[in-house]
């Protein structure tokens, strides 16, 4: 298997890193048999693509094999935030490739983080068309055997087709919604897209949340008690 | 087996909903503000009074309309009379005639229509009473005025009037105001208070009308009729009471670590 290089890690503060290790128990308490799930949220720049990453490598590293897919392939953002490289090949493969007709093995790569796997994107204008065929119903059924989980970072739901259309195969989404900011009725809407493609919502993750605004999160004298960490 | 912790059946508010409770709830979470913006009010209400308004004062005398000649015995016809004859006396004082007599008199530059819309000439209900009230800024003013008046008055309108033989009588002679009559800054704080009490109420409702977001774990129970699977914090932000969180730089296996805004496009 070929292999990447991810040579930006996402830093997390202690309160996203301890949001994340709860999104990663929710997750295991979804069932053994939803393993394709997918990161959806309304708009761009929700942090979907954020939260989706940060939850593929704390699954990783809570020991399960996770293969995340870079389904955005109109404004994929991950292989620039991640600065992906290749470690001994020149040729960059990714899911449009597989789409297109090359082999799975070709575009599926290890990384330098254990258990985790990505298979990256590369950027075209319409890839509707090809996620229309059966390739990509295929490769989730290949990545369903060999993975606990198949983390697929889909494009928003709101503006394209693309989102709803790999929702139809998926076991379940996670929805990312950007606090102070995506509207109820955006949010309603998006979810009625996925009702549509049949996609059940698994939970919804709050990104963003202002100290100052959000709910019980942030109790001082909790976190002083409990965290042990500097500054506190 | 969890059979996932949604189905599609979520059940949250609908759109466009008010709810009191939460309208409540607003209110009491900017409690403090909606205060300060009654206090203001007040504050308003207080300083717009004693900067902006001119005092004025209201002196007054006052005259008895008598309806019989003195050598007479008073009768029904004499009752009926005395109150058309207050009336009378009342239109008469405040007429252009009389009140140039005045003006004549005090040698004050006022013009005619000036000093009677100082004039308040009534009728106290019941009686044959007249109150002649001249309100001014300045009360010397106003005094000197409300006496010319019941002096010209009962100097030249009996003969006027054919009344010569039942002049009426000065009752009071008006004095020196000593408070002005349109000072009230406890009424005027108490108007600003409420006003402000409103604005602030208005204001949150407003605002809690208008929010469409969701703002915490509690807005996505209420309005999608599920909790969050995660509440994510924007990185590295401030937390409440000034601590600081400094970013922890957690090596998560990889090379090296780059900065990473959670408010940067993802």
């Amino acid at each position: 298997m070929n292999r990447m290089i991810i040579g930006k890690m996402p830093e997390m503060d202690y309160f996203v890193q301890s949001a994340v290790d709860r999104l990663r128990v929710n997750i295991g308490f979804i069932g053994a048999e939803k393993k394709v799930l997918m990161f959806s949220s309304s708009e761009p720049s929700e942090g979907k693509s954020y939260i989706s990453t940060n939850i593929w490598i704390e699954l990783a590293k809570a020991g399960k094999r996770v293969c995340l897919v870079d389904a955005d392939m109109r404004k994929s953002v991950l292989r620039g935030e991640l600065n992906l490289r290749l470690e001994d090949k020149d040729e960059f493969l990714g899911l449009t490739h597989y789409l297109a007709g090359t082999n799975l093995n070709d575009v599926i790569y290890s990384t330098n983080i254990a258990n985790a796997f990505i298979i990256p994107t590369v950027t075209i204008d319409n890839p509707s068309l090809l996620l229309e065929g059966d390739r990509f119903d295929r490769m989730l059924d290949v990545l369903r055997d060999h993975f606990d989980y198949v983390i697929i970072d889909t494009p928003p739901l709101r503006l394209i087709s693309d989102g709803q259309l790999i929702a139809k195969k998926c076991d379940g989404c996670i929805f990312v919604v950007r606090a102070h900011s995506t509207s109820r009725s955006m949010v309603r809407e998006c979810l009625n897209h996925l009702e549509r493609a049949g996609c059940p919502l698994l939970g919804v993750v709050l990104n963003q949340v202002e100290a100052s605004k959000g709910g019980r999160y942030y109790k001082k004298t909790y976190y002083k008690k409990y965290s042990g960490s500097p500054g506190v | 087996m969890n059979e996932g912790i949604i189905n599609n059946d979520y059940e949250g508010r609908g759109a466009g909903e008010i709810y009191i409770l939460d309208l409540l709830d607003t209110w009491r979470r900017n409690w403090i503000r909606i205060l300060l913006l009654a206090a203001a009010g007040a504050a308003a209400g207080l300083l717009l009074t004693l900067l902006l308004v001119t005092p004025t004062y209201t002196a007054t005398s006052s005259m008895y309309v008598v309806s019989s000649p003195a050598d007479n015995v008073l009768n029904i016809a004499d009752l009926n009379l005395g109150s058309s004859i207050t009336g009378d006396y009342v239109y008469m004082i405040r007429s252009r005639m009389m009140v140039q007599k005045v003006i004549d008199a005090t040698g004050t530059d006022l013009s005619v229509e000036e000093l009677r819309s100082m004039l308040n000439v009534t009728n106290v209900s019941g009686t044959r009473v007249i109150r002649i009230s001249v309100t001014s800024p300045d009360p010397g003013q106003a005094m000197s005025f409300a006496n010319t008046f019941l002096d010209q008055t009962l100097m030249y309108l009996p003969g006027m009037m054919g009344m010569e033989d039942r002049p009426p009588i000065a009752v009071d002679a008006a004095t020196l105001p000593k408070t002005a009559d349109n000072l009230r800054p406890a009424r005027n704080a108490l108007i600003g208070l409420a006003a402000g009490l409103a604005a602030g109420l208005g204001l949150f409702a407003a605002i809690y009308l208008l929010n469409d977001g969701f703002d915490s774990s509690e807005d996505v129970e209420k309005y999608l009729g599920m909790a969050p699977m995660a509440e994510v914090p924007r990185n590295g932000q401030k937390q409440k009471g000034g601590y600081y969180y400094s970013v922890h730089k957690r090596r998560q296996g990889g090379e090296g670590s780059g900065k990473d805004n959670g408010g940067r496009e993802r």
